[in-house]
């Protein structure tokens, strides 16, 4: 026999450990947690708490659903009434069975349940879409609410896919199953308590089979959300490695990866299997015991029927109509089972999505900034604690000076740009704008005085003239055109088909990098900060272009404070001030002129570059 | 592994215990039938087990209305022995029925799965061996739909067999048994099942275009949301939530409309298959209930009428579905076949040693690259030098590109992969951690450390989440910057440490600190081998041993970077742009 395939090596760090074998215990957490560890998860008793409100919120819908849904189920339990009946006169004086009226009335109450089917069903649908609409309308509004800094933790993956995959997950739960499992719930009582009516006795002889189903059922209950999640999460995974293959091809042949990529993608089938055959196994320990617990009732029914047939307690339509009853609890019994398995698959992405809402609100120190100057007061600041990427940074900018930052990769440049627009709050030390603490002001008062662009640009999908005003939805064509001119960008936009109402983003015109990037500065320009940290914010743009953009930008921003952290060094030739950042402290601060007399690394770095050696 | 009673406990065999497969075989692609047929043949076993369980399990659920008016005709003629034997009957019936169920289950999800993996096997297999040209002959979309959705499509066929032969089994079983039994109801019941589902056939197409429709609304609406996610800095950094709410809700609206729509069609479904197979079992009762008053019929055959009536809506439901199914799996077998077919573009020879040492030699635009130079290529026109680029690494006409005297097209392709090592513009990080980055194949002088010190790549794994080489990356590098992903990638290159080496800018994202650092290392760490860079950027021009000027995809000037910066105009405004 062949060696199995090895798996673990293959796999990124992230995918699902595997399934627990037999004989192991099983763990409450299969490792989902792990893998989202960057966003809450609401804990259970959270879930709970906020399904009970969503339900008696809307509880006059439930009300209304279960309602006519009594009536749908009482009609449905007149035909095996009718018919049992019918049965019992058959076999005692057949020459006096009324066939067509009992038909008759069996066809009345078949029309009735069938006008309040459809109608239990509109309402119940009208209801779980209401509550869906408002739960991920609800998460949008929280997640387009969250502190900056949150999402910058977060990555944008995790909440991407809290967004598209656990909404999805939960449309089931919430549209289907909450009404779908209060019918199955008015249906089988019913039929219990039409039991009772008909033969007490036949109550105990049905419930039989329900400690059966309940044990087992609770067993599988307790393993299959997450099971079921994590064998979803693997085929994905299998997916995400042919796009990579697919996208990647020209690396991989360059890299000769080829079989490396097969024996991957043949890891992540062999995971996924491994989970099918876990879910398997549930599966195979459930059902039967369901399905004994179906049948055995049957069997007891006819059992305990003739008994009491032959002490003449009971007649063949009484036994008749149990048993029909009996059939027909099977259809809500097996609806409520499997959904309620559809509401505990739910759940799970129920708790991911309350979990936005447990986000640690960040500190807030309200105040109103006087003045717009820049001050940092040995600032320290560290992603991981005793690892500090900036050490000790202290300056102070005035209002209306364009400053540049360089440095090398890695020196804390970038995290500098963040603290300065108030994304995050230094570790240790202040930075403050205009004397407030710039880190602590509620966000939407932070952007009016201080605004960020880094070289991560994204063109949402909408008009061009809706790209360019976030910030000012109210902005004229005239503010949008001069704001478009300021960054370079009025020829292309005025050569696309439809001018500002062009339609942009994914599934509309494709703008280039290059043109992204002068949107992203054209917003800029229409939310009209104090000051503007740009990160690289024109990377992408050749040297000639760049440098054409910074100075039609800088003529527009007359009087603005611009502090930008520089990829090139021409930029910084054209500041006011250059600060070179090394090793996360500031080792010279001044102009070209300054630094370049001062002879230090800034000088050196230009002359190698200019040739000048 | 735990013992219990001398006994070893251990996971369940299950009918697909075999795959992945070592080597999932050749398919045959000369048609759709003959493409279904060869999946279906390498797995007959699976498929004809399946059958077996499914018919019985199916027969036993037949059966069931009959032993129940058997039971109740016994209770009726005080046969309290028949009564138990009935119920026993019952008993084992319904027990076998759920076993052969659960083994029924077993082999159609088996069916499945085994379909499934060989398909993705066989599907990663030729994306992996198409490599490069893969990009170029299909795109990514159309790559990832057929193995996401066609695959499963194909798959499910297979899922549906056992049950698809049990229900028409059943359905005829059932059929024969009420015709000889009662003409009449039987011949009503056998004609009334399927005129019922042709009276619920004209509700099934509208209520699938709505249903589409939703899903369309339902996908803009999630569309609408990731890209608001996607771009959530931005709105944070400037503004610009209500907007994007606003639009959210008025589509999450539009969702919940389409969806009501739908629910309404969906429910007079339901209320449909309510009635009519209400309507027929009154039917069976009124004339069933006339032949027992008549004498001619019992009242437990009258009872397992009424059951048989009732059951057979369900092999139809199974045959309705698996009508659809086997249409869209042939569509999709389609769609698989195409993507088999594809061929790649260039025909490589058997030759598998090319001599490193010989001139490499671009015939169409005349450029020669000596073995062990450092050259450096500046160019007007950045598309055509990713071209070039291209052409030196054997991608695009490698006919036309000679080692020595021999077109690269003579040699194995591998060979060449080997001896050239062509790093495009924008080079892909693929997931998994740092140290994964560096498991390629490699010449071994290198170790990872020196190749990450040469693209002064070390300060990326502090940034990233969890220890050194462990670090987690995830897919297309998102996490890192774009100065960050070059850094790592023109690492990954130089550890692989390839006899002849082109790199297409390999710095453009880098800032002008970091680029020193790299120029003045890049020339030590290859260690005399070639290597061919296209910059424009002063730093590493000055480190090289030569220098050649493009214009408009021809050579026109050549020399050292100080003598170019002197004698051509050109070449000034290229690299130095107007300082």
């Amino acid at each position: 026999m062949k060696g199995k395939i090895a798996t673990d090596q293959y796999l990124p760090p992230s995918a699902f450990p595997s399934p627990p074998k037999r004989s192991q215990r099983v763990p409450k957490d299969f490792g989902l947690g792990r893998a989202s560890s960057r966003l809450p998860i609401a804990k259970a008793s959270t879930v709970n708490r906020e399904m009970y409100t969503l339900v008696m919120k809307h509880r006059r819908g439930f009300y209304v659903v279960a309602a006519l849904q009594l009536i749908t189920a009482g009609c449905a339990l007149v035909s095996p009434r009718v018919f049992g009946n019918l049965l019992g006169t058959l076999s005692s004086d057949p020459k006096h069975a009324h066939i067509l009226q009992a038909v008759l009335i069996a066809g009345s109450a078949l029309v009735v349940q069938t006008i309040f089917a459809y109608w239990t069903r509109v309402k119940a649908s009208i209801l779980g879409e209401f509550v869906l609409s408002s739960l991920r309308e609800r998460f949008l509004e929280r997640v387009v609410e969250l502190p900056p800094n949150v999402v910058e933790r977060a990555g944008s993956g995790e909440l991407l896919s809290r967004t598209t995959t656990d909404i999805d997950h939960i449309q089931w739960a919430v549209r289907d199953a909450v009404p779908i499992i209060t019918i199955c719930l008015v249906s089988l009582t019913s039929i219990l308590v039409a039991i009772g009516f008909t033969a007490p006795i036949f109550i105990a002889a049905v419930l039989i089979g329900m400690p059966l189903i309940f044990v087992a059922t609770r067993r599988y209950l307790r393993r299959s959300p997450q099971a079921y999640r994590t064998e979803a999460s693997s085929y994905a995974l299998m997916n995400s490695i042919l796009v990579e293959t697919a996208e990647s091809g020209r690396t991989i042949e360059s890299l000769r990866l080829g079989d490396d990529r097969v024996e991957r993608s043949d890891a992540a089938l062999a995971r996924w299997i491994e989970w099918e055959r876990y879910t398997l196994r549930l599966r195979c320990q459930w059902f039967p015991f369901v399905e004994a617990g179906y049948i055995f009732p049957l069997a007891v029914v006819l059992l305990v029927g003739s008994h009491f047939f032959n002490l003449g307690t009971l007649t063949i339509a009484q036994i008749t109509t149990c048993l029909l009853y009996s059939q027909m609890m099977i259809d809500p019994l097996e609806g409520l089972l499997w959904w309620i398995d559809e509401l505990q698959g739910g759940k799970a992405s129920l708790s991911r999505l309350l979990g936005i809402h447990e986000v640690d609100e960040r500190e807030i120190k309200d105040s109103d900034p006087v003045g717009f100057e820049v001050k940092g007061e040995d600032i320290h600041y560290g992603y991981k604690s005793g690892r500090d990427v900036l050490k000790g940074i202290s300056f102070l900018v005035e209002p209306g000076t364009r400053v540049a930052i360089v440095g090398p990769s890695g020196a804390g440049k970038s995290t500098l740009g963040k603290l300065l627009a108030g994304i995050q709050a230094p570790g240790s030390g202040t930075l403050t704008v205009g004397q407030s603490e710039i880190g602590y002001l509620p966000v939407e008062k932070a952007r009016r005085h201080v605004a960020l662009v880094t070289q991560e640009h994204h063109i949402f999908v909408g008009t061009l003239a809706e790209n360019v005003t976030l910030a000012r939805p109210s902005a004229t064509a005239e503010e949008i055109w001069g704001a478009l001119i300021a960054v370079d960008a009025e020829v292309w936009a005025k050569e696309l088909p439809e001018g500002l109402d062009t339609l942009v983003g994914t599934g509309g015109t494709k703008l280039l990098a290059t043109q992204s990037q002068q949107i992203a500065l054209a917003r800029l320009v229409l939310a009209d900060p104090h000051t503007l940290i740009l990160d690289e914010a024109t990377s992408l743009l050749d040297q000639r272009a760049a440098r054409h953009l910074e100075s039609s930008l800088s003529k527009v921003l007359e009087g603005r404070t611009v502090i930008a952290i520089a990829h090139r060094l021409q930029t910084a030739h054209d500041a006011d001030i250059i600060a070179v950042i090394e090793d996360g402290k500031i080792t010279e601060w001044g102009s070209h002129q300054e630094l370049m007399s001062a002879d230090g690394a800034y000088a050196q770095l230009w002359k190698s570059w200019r040739d000048e050696t | 592994m735990e013992t219990i009673f001398g006994l070893r406990r251990r996971d369940p065999r299950t009918p697909f215990d075999h795959v992945p497969f070592h080597d999932p075989g050749k398919p045959n692609i000369s048609s759709v039938p003959a493409f279904l047929f060869w999946i279906g043949k390498s797995q007959w076993w699976i498929i004809l087990t399946g059958t077996f369980f499914g018919i019985i399990a199916f027969s036993c659920l037949a059966l069931m209305p009959g032993f129940l008016g058997r039971g109740i005709q016994a209770i009726n003629d005080h046969d309290q022995a028949a009564v138990n034997k009935w119920a026993l009957i019952i008993v084992i019936i319904g027990t076998l029925q759920s076993l052969a169920g659960v083994m029924r289950h077993r082999r159609a999800l088996g069916g499945w799965i085994v379909a499934a993996t060989r398909l993705q096997q066989i599907i990663t297999r030729k994306a992996a061996s198409l490599g490069a040209d893969l990009p170029r002959l299909v795109s990514t979309g159309e790559v990832v739909s057929v193995n996401s959705n066609d695959v499963e499509r194909v798959a499910r066929a297979f899922d549906l067999i056992p049950r698809l032969t049990g229900a028409i089994i059943s359905f005829v079983f059932v059929s024969v048994m009420l015709i000889s039994a009662s003409p009449t109801i039987g011949w009503l019941v056998v004609l009334g099942v399927p005129l019922m589902s042709l009276g619920i056939a004209p509700v099934i197409k509208p209520l699938q275009t709505r249903e589409a429709f939703q899903r369309k609304k339902l996908s803009d609406a999630s569309n609408l949301a990731a890209d608001t996610v996607a771009g959530l800095r931005v709105l944070r950094g400037i503004g610009g939530e209500e907007t994007f709410i606003a639009r959210f809700k008025l589509a999450s609206q539009e969702v919940r409309a389409a969806a009501v729509r739908t629910a309404r069609m969906r429910s007079f479904l339901e209320g449909l298959q309510v009635i009519l197979p209400g309507a027929l079992v009154l039917g069976v009762i009124y004339i069933g209930g006339n032949m027992v008053a008549a004498g001619d019929l019992k009242i437990g055959a009258l009872l397992s009428f009424y059951g048989y009536s009732a059951f057979l809506v369900l092999p139809l439901k199974v045959l309705t579905e698996s009508a659809q199914r086997i249409t869209s799996a042939t569509v999709s077998a389609r769609r698989v076949i195409n993507l088999l077919a594809i061929e790649s573009i260039n025909r490589w020879g058997n030759n598998e040693s090319p001599d490193t040492r010989a001139i490499l030699r671009d015939g169409i635009s005349g450029l020669e690259i000596m073995p062990n130079e450092f050259l450096a290529i500046v160019s007007d026109n950045p598309l055509l030098a990713d071209e070039l680029c291209d052409r030196l690494g054997g991608y695009i006409n490698a006919d036309q590109v000679y080692l020595g005297n021999l077109p690269l097209t003579t040699f194995s392709r591998d060979s060449i992969r080997t001896a050239i090592s062509s790093q495009e513009k924008d080079p892909a990080i693929l997931s998994g951690t740092i140290g994964s980055i560096f498991t390629v194949p490699h010449s071994g002088r290198l170790t990872i450390d020196d190749a990450m010190q040469a693209a002064s790549a070390q300060d990326i794994l502090d940034s990233l989440e969890g220890e050194g080489m462990s670090a987690e990356v995830v897919e297309r590098g998102r996490t890192l910057s774009g100065g960050q992903r070059q850094r790592l990638s023109l690492a990954r290159t130089l550890f692989v440490d390839a006899p002849i080496i082109v790199l297409d800018d390999p710095t453009s994202a880098v800032d002008s600190h970091t680029e020193a650092r790299i120029a003045s290392r890049l020339m030590d760490i290859r260690n005399g081998q070639t290597t061919v860079v296209f910059t424009n950027s002063p730093l590493i021009l000055d480190k090289a041993n030569r220098v050649v000027l493009m214009v408009n995809g021809r050579k026109i000037d050549e020399g050292a970077h100080t003598q170019l910066l002197k004698t051509s105009q050109t070449y000034r405004e290229l690299v130095t742009r107007g300082a």
